[in-house]
């Protein structure tokens, strides 16, 4: 872990790999946006990396099937530490609306861990960037300040969830459930 | 500034598994193709008959993230049709707004896309960035970048105001020009000829017989649109035609896609000066009258078909459900008989295959000396941009 | 052509077999066939109006039997045509030797509806994963009892 995070501070660019569990594609088609010239996320120094091997984030996508379940998980262990999961879209947050269903098993986190969640359905390239830059920022203080100077321009509350505050969202509504 | 390597669609890792796309090989020579789907299999249809006709909009607006507002459009016109609801003439216009708008961002990704897996990054860059012309306007119209909710039973829920029709008409104007250009790229460009050329041969005939449909089933010369095959909306009030090709081959699809961008330009901004005012929702009851009835349009993709069968409640029966993609399986495997390893990504990515269901892990078996090879989509198409 | 004229030729063919046929509008048909006799009938739909068109088939449970309704367009006619497999026999003949398009169609109604397609070139299984529990046909409701059969409506 001390390794890592040497490796951060020394300003390495955080390598990010596209993980899709079971999606609509409408969320893998806004990472993909994230990426392109308008939005942009290279330019704070994020490279879309196409082997798991060698991924720091993972941007998974998706409800997670039944029938993919096993494989999440054998990329997730592929991957060395330190490694960190964004769970992108709505149904990679809870797996709304498909679950509950015969075939589904939950959001991301019915198969690993799960560091960010950002919500929207489809996920807007703006949240998506947020959601790993605030990610980074507990690791790398150049994130650190750029998330600063984003929150003190835009209104970010509730675009993105810890989580710590995913866990406080479910409460309240299993309380409202009652 | 680092290098930009750019996967598309999900990871996976080179381990034992069931394999998704397996390939017998003679040496460079492709023998046999298979598929096998069922990843991103949701229980969607099922679903459809524990929730409400309501409910089900929105659930089937998320069959796929490209194609979504095809999706509402045929679940809406299947239950209006159940219901006996009419929808008012200025919601059908803005429903051809959505449906053409669509369709240009649908293909104008694929064409992106494309130009990815043959190598040709500047294209990808260059059509994703004019891409965002079109999302923003569907964002403008609808609030939201994908999966935008413009579909209600018994018409739409956003009107357009004469500001944005305005924004819409610079949008189109703008978006046909770079098309022109791209049609150009795609008939005078050497690489892009090269790669596309020849490339994922199908006759009309082999795709009729495989059930193949929309602009895969036109590039091989049969000019069959659902638009004018059941006509719907006010396709029949504005000055359009059906796109086909003779060449059956990658360029042949490219070309059609290109050239139903500018098409779908055109329509827009004629729709903009004959929709007439008035309502654009017409009621709907909570509860549709029993019956059945099957609904197609013509998505992106080609063919999309929805049969409803209702009981007289407020849920369906049932709801069946079948994408385009899946009627171009079958004809997809053809495409890559009997060609290179190398130009396996490009001619299977010329059905324009919804992304999961599709790349995931490739396995070749070579039948000459038994050898198995297991790689992943990316370095498949790496394989083939080295050739 | 339309939907009546069609109704009318295919009812010329089959005198006395079809079990039902009607017409919902200028285009749609719905034609109701025993099961033993869907693969000759789709025969003669391929060959009497070329090139024809399979959409897609749907497997409906209705309680007492799956409903297997072939979707297709045979010259500009939307021609649905249904064959209802009584759930104690739970089999009928593949389409695929007259009409190759139906082979994934047919996989997914075994798949979900646990129907024997009889003949059928790749049997394999479709959307659900390989470690389904077999017998487990997720769009069969073996729970819900005689249904009526749906109204005319045109």
């Amino acid at each position: 872990m001390l390794d890592g995070l040497v490796k951060w501070a020394r300003g390495k660019s955080p390598w990010v790999c596209h993980l899709n569990c079971g999606s609509c594609n409408g969320c893998d088609i806004e990472i993909v946006a994230a990426l392109m010239p308008r939005f942009d996320l290279e330019r704070f120094g994020v490279l879309l990396e196409g082997s798991p091997r060698h991924a720091d984030v993972f941007l998974a996508t998706g409800p997670v099937t039944r029938q993919i379940r096993d494989r999440v998980v054998r990329v997730y262990e592929q991957a060395a530490d330190p490694k960190f999961v964004v769970a992108v879209g709505t149904c990679g947050v809870s797996g709304s609306p498909f679950y509950p269903g015969y075939n589904v098993l939950g959001g991301v986190d019915a198969a690993i861990p799960v560091d960010m969640y950002v919500p929207g359905c489809p996920a807007r390239p703006d949240a998506i960037s947020y959601g790993v830059l605030r990610l980074l920022a507990t690791l790398d203080p150049k994130a650190e300040a750029l998330v600063k100077e984003i929150e003190e321009r835009y209104d970010t509350e509730g675009l993105v969830y810890t989580p710590e505050e995913m866990a406080q969202q479910r409460d309240q509504v299993e309380g409202a459930r009652g | 500034m680092a290098k930009l390597s750019f996967p598309v669609g999900p990871q996976h890792p080179a381990l034992k598994e069931p394999e998704n796309l397996r390939f017998t090989v003679d040496g460079e020579l492709v023998v046999d193709a298979d598929i096998r789907i069922g990843y991103v299999h949701r229980s969607i249809e099922r679903s459809c008959s524990e929730r409400n006709y309501v409910q089900d909009m929105y659930l089937c607006e998320r069959v796929c993230g490209i194609c979504s507002n095809a999706h509402t459009l045929c679940y809406a016109h299947a239950c209006e049709t159940l219901a006996d609801v009419e929808v008012p003439e200025r919601a059908q216009y803005i429903r051809m707004l959505m449906h053409e708008f669509e369709r240009i961002h649908s293909h104008m990704l694929w064409l992106g896309v494309a130009g990815h897996e043959i190598g040709f990054e500047t294209l990808f860059m260059y059509v994703w960035r004019d891409r965002e012309i079109i999302q923003d306007i569907l964002e403008m119209v609808s609030g939201s970048r994908g999966h935008y909710a413009m579909t209600t039973l018994g018409g739409v829920r956003y009107d357009i105001t004469p500001e944005m029709a305005d924004r819409i008409r610079e949008g189109m104007m703008a978006l046909r020009q770079r098309s022109e250009r791209y049609a150009d790229i795609a008939t005078t460009e050497a690489t892009f000829l090269k790669r596309t050329s020849d490339v994922g041969v199908v006759s009309g005939e082999v795709c009729r017989n495989l059930g193949a449909v929309g602009p895969v089933l036109r590039a091989s010369g049969v000019a069959w649109d659902i638009r004018t095959a059941f006509p719907y909306l006010k396709y029949d009030t504005v000055a359009w035609q059906v796109r086909t090709s003779e060449l059956c081959d990658v360029l042949g699809r490219t070309l059609v896609r290109v050239l139903e961008v500018i098409d779908a330009c055109d329509i827009c901004l004629q729709v903009l000066d004959i929709m007439p005012e008035g309502d654009i929702q017409a009621r709907f009851p909570r509860k549709v009258p029993e019956g059945e009835v099957t609904a197609r349009v013509e998505a992106q993709r080609g063919e999309v078909i929805y049969y409803i069968r209702s009981d007289g409640s407020d849920v369906p029966a049932r709801v069946k459900i079948r994408t385009p993609t899946l009627a171009n399986l079958p004809v997809s495997l053809e495409m890559v008989r009997g060609g290179q390893v190398a130009d396996i990504p490009i001619a299977f990515a010329s059905i324009d295959p919804c992304f999961s269901c599709t790349d995931r892990m490739v396995v070749l078996d070579d039948a000459r000396t038994g050898d198995r090879r297991q790689m992943t989509w990316p370095e498949l198409v790496k394989l083939g941009r080295e050739r | 052509m339309t939907a009546s004229e069609l109704v009318e030729q295919v009812q010329e063919q089959y005198r006395g077999e079809l079990i039902a046929a009607r017409t919902s509008s200028e285009v749609d048909a719905w034609i109701d066939v025993p099961p033993a006799d869907v693969q000759q009938i789709a025969g003669f739909i391929m060959d009497a109006w070329p090139p024809v068109h399979l959409s897609t088939i749907t497997g409906y449970d209705n309680g007492r039997e799956i409903e297997i309704l072939y979707h297709f367009v045979a010259d500009g006619v939307s021609l649905n045509l249904r064959a209802a497999v009584p759930k104690d026999v739970n089999r009928i003949d593949t389409i695929t030797p007259v009409v190759p398009a139906a082979v994934l169609y047919e996989r997914e109604i075994m798949d979900l509806l646990g129907v024997t397609m009889v003949g059928h070139p790749d049997p394999r299984r479709l959307s659900l994963p390989e470690d389904w529990p077999e017998g487990d046909y997720p769009l069969r409701r073996d729970d819900v009892e005689d249904e009526e059969g749906p109204e005319d409506n045109g």
